[in-house]
């Protein structure tokens, strides 16, 4: 047997999670959701949105595998964090906890590595992990989108500058595998369907503006700033430009930036993005701009879904939707983002100077994972246009995608928290010398916030008013 | 690192969280601006720390409803 790289072990991980979830979610309940839909559909006055609201398409499997995924995640908590941890979390944890091992297990084997050691410093990552869901579920913590990110990164660190790291928990720091196992996943969640949805401005504001925002910004770390490391002007762009962490991440992975970049990027941008959830939508009300324009400007500009929700919601229902469904939009570059640069990157960036770079050199150096991240989305996007779009949004949504986005944000948190318990605290103090990254944040956001209000007010107001006037 | 440097980080680590947590709240409770954004992101169950829009139920539905509503005849 051949021994498999990290990037084919990811793809074989990712594709064998997706391949489970359309058996439980998919396959199973298929018939008779079917059944049950075109019952329901050949009544007079029928109502797409309602049903899917109150059908159950779930199969007894499917519901318990959601419930393992879910209920491993401690309750939300107010003050004493012990009411977080029910029974149920017990009953939940342990047997997904076994799972996971099973799946590493197989594929240490596949990847020729020792399975044991892996597993015992395993059960620590996931242990930690699960604080770092504990603190994401503090209610004030979560109320301003202080998210599992940034308490996986911080009690890592804590754990490891302030105990030391245990010998035997290093083997199990695959912050790298985690991450593009969960980047997988991630590309079966990008539908190209949906970048219609908003029309010609949404494409304008989401998919021009966003690229123009991302080029400018890492010219002016190079150019003007002349930042030490391109991975990391790159990887803080992308994440300012496009969707905070997961931009952040699928950069950072095609990139191959060091963890320690990863963790400046991400921890920049959930802190501006708890500030910008607040202060835009008071500067919206302040300038009394419309609703459909503020909630544009919102979906363009704060990095996560979660933010520019709770932003577009302070507005009015007609901003979230607006908001909501730009961000979606946006949210959908992603796989082109990740592929660019990992091409940009194996092209130019890492050949050496004045030597031309063959197909066949692009080919070895080009990180392979992101194969299975766009195999995912053109997959899923396929089946999702090939089936009626309200089973899609039944079986495939509000089934398949929303298992795999679980599993996703496990993978993310366990690649956080390993990152966290192998970062040295004098490697990620010397990211910010010079305060170049802040500096390149706060110029590139302030572009992308005078842009995109340009843009969205053209687009919305001169040239389509009427499908502002839809809204 | 010694023992008691390492009892004082741990304490410190401990107090900076509850100090934050606390200051959130006291800002939530005094400031109009985040206290009705509080109200909003509670009353309507939304989760501002979703990373994606398959993360967030609130985002899924908007999506549909902008979509019927361009859709819609006029």
């Amino acid at each position: 047997m051949q021994q498999i790289s990290e990037d084919l072990g990811a793809i074989i991980l990712g594709s064998f999670i997706l391949l489970a979830g359309l058996l439980v979610y998919l396959v199973a309940p298929y018939g008779e959701v079917r059944e049950a839909y075109s019952m329901a559909s050949s009544l007079i006055g029928f109502d797409p949105q309602f049903w899917l609201e109150e059908v159950n398409t779930r199969s007894e499997l499917g519901a318990t595998l959601s419930g393992l995924v879910n209920d491993s995640r401690p309750d939300s908590w107010n003050l004493n964090p012990l009411q977080a941890f029910s029974l149920n979390f017990f009953f939940s944890a342990l047997p997904f906890l076994a799972i996971l091992c099973l799946l590493f297990t197989i594929l240490c084997h596949l990847m020729f590595e020792a399975a044991v050691e892996f597993l015992r410093g395993f059960v620590v990552v996931f242990v930690v992990a699960v604080l770092a869901y504990l603190l994401a579920a503090q209610i004030d913590f979560q109320n301003m989108g202080i998210g599992y990110a940034l308490w996986a990164i911080m009690l890592g660190l804590f754990v490891n500058n302030v105990y030391g790291l245990p010998e035997f928990i290093r083997p199990a720091l695959k912050h790298e595998l985690f991450i593009k196992t969960g980047l997988v996943l991630l590309g079966a969640e990008v539908l190209f369907s949906k970048v219609l949805a908003i029309g010609l401005p949404g494409i304008f504001v989401a998919w021009i503006v966003t690229p123009v925002v991302l080029i400018c910004t890492f010219w002016f770390g190079q150019k003007v700033l002349k930042m030490g490391s391109k991975t990391l002007n790159i990887t803080i762009s992308a994440d300012m430009s496009v969707c905070g962490v997961s931009a952040a991440i699928a950069t950072a992975a095609a990139c191959k930036a060091k963890k320690e970049e990863l963790t400046t990027a991400v921890g920049l941008s959930m802190i501006f993005t708890s500030v910008m959830m607040v202060v835009l939508p008071a500067l919206i009300n302040y300038l009394e701009m419309p609703e459909v324009l503020g909630g544009a400007w919102i979906g363009g500009t704060i990095d996560a879904t979660g933010a520019v929700v709770a932003a577009g919601a302070f507005l009015g229902d007609t901003a979230l939707n607006v908001a909501a469904t730009i961000k979606m939009i946006q949210n959908i570059l992603i796989g082109v983002l990740a592929f660019a640069v990992a091409i940009y990157w194996t092209s130019k960036v890492d050949r050496q100077a004045g030597k031309h770079v063959g197909i066949l050199e692009i080919w070895i150096r080009f990180p392979k994972f992101v194969l299975g991240f766009i195999g995912a989305t053109l997959f899923f996007s396929l089946l999702f246009v090939m089936m009626d779009e309200t089973l899609a949004v039944a079986l495939l949504e509000n089934g398949v995608l929303d298992f795999s986005a679980d599993m996703r944000g496990w993978l993310f948190c366990l690649a956080f928290t390993s990152i966290g318990l192998s970062t040295n605290f004098r490697e990620l103090k010397s990211q910010f010398s010079g305060g170049k990254p802040l500096i390149l944040y706060v110029c590139g956001q302030t572009l992308n916030l005078s842009l995109t209000l340009l843009m969205a007010w053209l687009m919305f107001y001169k040239v389509f008013p009427d499908i502002t006037s839809a809204l | 690192m010694k023992r008691r440097d390492q009892v004082f980080i741990t304490m410190l680590f401990f107090v900076g969280i509850i100090v934050l947590q606390t200051l959130l709240r006291f800002s939530v409770e005094n400031l109009p601006q985040l206290q009705q954004q509080t109200g909003i992101i509670q009353s309507r169950d939304i989760d501002p720390s979703a990373l994606f829009y398959t993360d967030s139920k609130l985002a899924l539905q908007a999506e549909k409803q902008v979509r019927q509503q361009i859709q819609k005849p006029r």
